[in-house]
């Protein structure tokens, strides 16, 4: 069991420059996520798979299997804020036992679970289709961001499943001494508590090692490095980036033109779930 | 030409260091030669390698006297990227050293440190990993990889920047017995080609010392005790290194007991092949001496500890880790559980104790399955010993965490009286207050078993209880180990120190891939052979000797003790005529 993201392949997707990737990526997800409404998430959500599919060679299906745990996420937070859903309502749709379903509640509430898959799916294909030593490669080439900061970030990326590991352990451990989580706040800190000691003492004892190994290496010896991984920006990359911004207005000036992003960034767009009143 | 390292006077102290790590140490290292450091654990020998490539004390904090000399050239004055370069290190841990996702980033890592033209970085990559045998591996995974496969990569890692000396941190304490030979094959190969300096800091003495020219000793607080070519230390300085909790190599410890029982030898033995010199006049002229026989195997009907019929396993997704084990440990017994890494033995031992379960078939402890058994029964049936004794903590005061076991089965005033006792049975009486994590090595030890017997369970199981600990808190915990056997508690150890399962073990299960190949008395499991070398295995230096001499069935110290000792009381007219070799 490890938490090896990147899937080998040679996609589009894959050879895009990551800081591009990156920022293409961060434009198609925080776009939705401006309008509480169900449609714009829906339709960047498609998008996604869509894109996967046709520059990734992620097959949609698989794509979706592999988030399940979030569609369930999803599903229960579309659920809660439509249940509980405390803004202006109008509406009146359903009763669900002591609930009433309205129809303001429900866009809300839709809107909110597509908006985390949103954000799933897109953060998905982007561990998906990149290497991390590229991606470290091109925020020291591209953005030039200190070779030292980029670096962390990759050992931490490389520690994760170390971690993991690491937890799994002493979960284990803890099991054959007897030691369940109880019941109560309480315990439960108490229990997480003891978790932590361990994976702390441990965690710091291994970065302790890798930093040495590092500097045994001579990272950090001049002030500058060579870079064996080159990282480099082609017409891919302004193509990819220029057409992806392109799509986010295409489509907002789309919706907004058929008069779907009334009440931008406040309430739901009132014609999109259950007709007129 | 001026020595390749020269220390001179050297002390170390960390800057939260109470003592010193270092005291006042003299060495001087010849080019091409190599060094094997030894010392207990605390003697300062990792301060002592990172020393010879400058992190101390470029990088790291503390008071530093004396000096330093590589090639000639001092430390102080050298600069950080010139030292890295000249030394080339590789540590104990394969995870904690391994930077990049994939090999050849790996390699390229240190390279770019150095600035090395991209353009050379292909070649000398191509260099290096052919040089330890990996060159297929190029485009792989890091995390693919076995440990043994880490460790010859870090070794081309610093291979490729190309140093005039290596320093080797105990390289081989996580590798299984065969990964540890690839490796000192593969140094054996470069030092050879490449005239290269070694300074090698291991504990796996067998099979370290047919690279060695010379042994320096370390004690408790860091001075050479002892220094000179193996055979100068460990003949004429073994009872200092005894003192000191320093193993012999496995010849020397069998000459020094065959002395002390007034059969001295004519040489003293290094190896393997010079014991078997220094033997074989011996042993031919009593050879029609009774060799101990063959042990019968172990009778499967008798009442067992532990059963496991037909049991699958496979991780979710994963790919089948155990087929079809049967495995049944006889109540009583002290039984080994041996294989390579990865081949299924410790997630056959979770089986045990109900944190795993199979996905097919049955697993029953005294009798009765583990699936009709709530934790806490079961953990009163079994004691389970973590590779890690940090991740069985669970309470900041030694003393609470034997009580934290106790006080669920027995009230305050009995749990009190019981800690007290296991405090003074593990020797932990002077750290009742301590915190767990501050403990020694060897004291974290002792306190992760006494958890796991402190409810008296009939059963301990035990993962690499080995892993870390020196040779002093091996024998102490050895020795706990047999105490609790001969109280009747059934032991399964996992290990695959070979030389332990000769000494300790009465019966050793082997594991291959997912399966039990072997299942008997560990005698009988030695004169195996290809079913040793299948399951990544190898010979206890000991046993090895008896194959070559022809008495298969010696395998410890105590066998040939014996077994010579005997023969001279059953002594024969021709023996006693027998003018003794010459010394």
């Amino acid at each position: 069991m490890s938490l090896r993201f990147y899937r080998e392949g040679d996609s589009l997707l894959h050879r895009l420059n990551p800081v591009v990737k990156l920022i293409a990526f961060s434009t198609l997800m925080i776009a939705p996520a401006l309008f509480l409404n169900p449609v714009v998430p829906a339709i960047f959500l498609v998008l996604a798979l869509l894109l996967g599919w046709g520059l990734g060679g992620l097959m949609p299906t698989k794509v979706l299997r592999a988030l399940a745990p979030f569609l369930l996420l999803a599903a229960g937070l579309a659920l809660f804020n439509t249940l509980f859903y405390g803004g202006p309502r109008a509406h009146l749709l359903a009763h669900l036992g002591p609930f009433k379903i309205w129809r303001e509640a429900l866009a809300v509430g839709t809107s909110i679970g597509l908006r985390l898959l949103c954000f799933a799916s897109y953060s998905a294909l982007f561990v998906w289709t990149t290497m991390p030593s590229q991606l470290a490669a091109s925020l020291i080439q591209q953005v030039r961001l200190p070779y030292q900061l980029a670096y962390a970030i990759l050992a931490a990326y490389r520690f994760l499943p170390i971690l993991q590991a690491e937890l799994e352990n002493i979960r284990a451990a803890h099991r054959v001494r007897g030691a369940y989580a109880e019941r109560g706040l309480l315990a439960q800190w108490e229990h997480w508590r003891r978790y932590g000691v361990p994976l702390l003492a441990n965690g710091i004892r291994q970065a302790e090692r890798l930093a040495i190994a590092m500097d045994a290496r001579g990272f950090g010896a001049l002030p500058t490095r060579t870079h064996y991984v080159q990282s480099r920006l082609t017409t891919h990359d302004f193509l990819f980036l220029a057409s992806s911004l392109l799509t986010v207005v295409a489509i907002l000036l789309t919706l907004a033109s058929l008069g779907l992003l009334q009440g931008l960034l406040a309430g739901p767009a009132e014609s999109l779930v259950g007709g007129s009143p | 030409m001026s020595e390749a390292v020269r220390l001179t006077a050297l002390s170390f102290r960390y800057a939260d260091g109470e003592r010193w790590a270092l005291h006042d140490v003299n060495l001087t290292v010849h080019p091409g030669e190599t060094l094997l450091v030894l010392g207990p654990s605390g003697s300062g020998k990792s301060t002592l390698a990172l020393c010879l490539n400058g992190l101390i004390p470029h990088m790291i904090d503390g008071e530093m006297q004396g000096e330093v000399h590589i090639d000639g050239q001092s430390t102080l004055t050298l600069h950080h990227a010139q030292l890295c370069q000249k030394v080339g290190m590789v540590f104990q841990d394969p995870e904690a050293q391994m930077v990049m996702p994939r090999v050849d980033e790996e390699i390229a890592f240190g390279l770019e440190n150095l600035a090395i033209a991209p353009s050379e970085m292909p070649e000398r990559i191509t260099a290096a990993l052919s040089a330890v045998g990996l060159l297929e591996q190029r485009q792989a995974w890091v995390s693919t990889l076995s440990g043994g496969q880490k460790q010859r990569l870090a070794l081309a890692a610093i291979l490729a920047l190309h140093p005039s000396l290596f320093v080797f941190d105990e390289p081989t304490a996580n590798l299984d017995p065969a990964a540890t030979q690839a490796f000192f094959e593969t140094v054996q190969r470069l030092r050879a080609g490449l005239n290269v300096t070694t300074i090698l800091i291991e504990h796996d003495l067998d099979a370290a010392l047919p690279l060695v020219d010379r042994v320096a000793a370390l004690n408790e607080t860091g001075t050479v005790i002892a220094e000179g070519t193996p055979q100068q230390v460990f003949a004429n300085q073994r009872d200092e290194l005894t003192r000191q909790g320093i193993w012999l190599p496995a010849v020397c410890r069998l000459a020094q007991a065959l002395n002390d029982a007034g059969q001295p030898l004519a040489a003293f033995p290094l190896s393997v092949p010079e014991a078997e010199t220094a033997l074989r006049p011996l042993v031919t002229t009593v050879l029609d001496q009774e060799l101990p026989p063959l042990p019968a195997p172990p009778i499967s009907h008798g009442e067992t500890a532990i059963d496991l019929d037909e049991v699958d396993f496979a991780y979710p997704g994963g790919l089948s880790i155990l087929q079809r084990v049967d495995f049944h440990v006889r109540r009583g017994s002290f039984c080994a559980l041996a294989g390579a890494n990865g081949s299924g033995k410790t997630t056959l031992a979770r089986h045990m104790v109900g944190l795993l379960r199979p996905r097919r078939g049955r697993v029953r402890i005294l009798g009765r399955d583990v699936r009709h058994l709530n934790a806490q029964e079961l953990a009163r049936q079994v004691g389970y010993v973590f590779q890690n004794p940090e991740h069985q903590f669970v309470s900041e005061r030694v003393a609470d965490e034997l009580a934290y076991s106790l006080r669920k089965r027995w009230g305050e005033a009995e749990a009190r009286r019981r800690v007290e006792w296991l405090l003074h049975t593990f020797d932990l009486e002077r750290y009742a207050n301590a915190n767990p994590f501050a403990l020694s090595q060897g004291q974290k030890r002792r306190l992760s078993v006494a958890t796991m017997v402190a409810l008296e369970q009939p059963i301990l199981v035990l993962d690499e209880p080995t892993f870390g600990q020196d040779q002093r808190n091996l024998s102490s915990l050895m020795t706990l180990l047999k105490a609790l056997h001969a109280t009747g508690v059934t032991i399964l150890l996992i290990t695959h120190n070979m030389e332990l399962i000769a000494e300790y073990a009465e019966e050793v299960a082997v594991m291959h891939e997912g399966q039990i190949i072997y299942h008997g008395p560990t005698r009988a499991l030695f004169n195996r052979p290809a079913l040793l070398q299948q399951a990544n295995l190898n010979l206890p230096p000991l046993a090895e000797l008896g194959q070559r001499l022809g008495l298969p069935t010696l395998i410890t110290v105590t066998d040939w003790v014996k077994w010579l000792t005997d023969s001279r009381k059953s002594e024969r007219p021709s023996y006693a005529s027998q003018p003794r070799a010459p010394a």
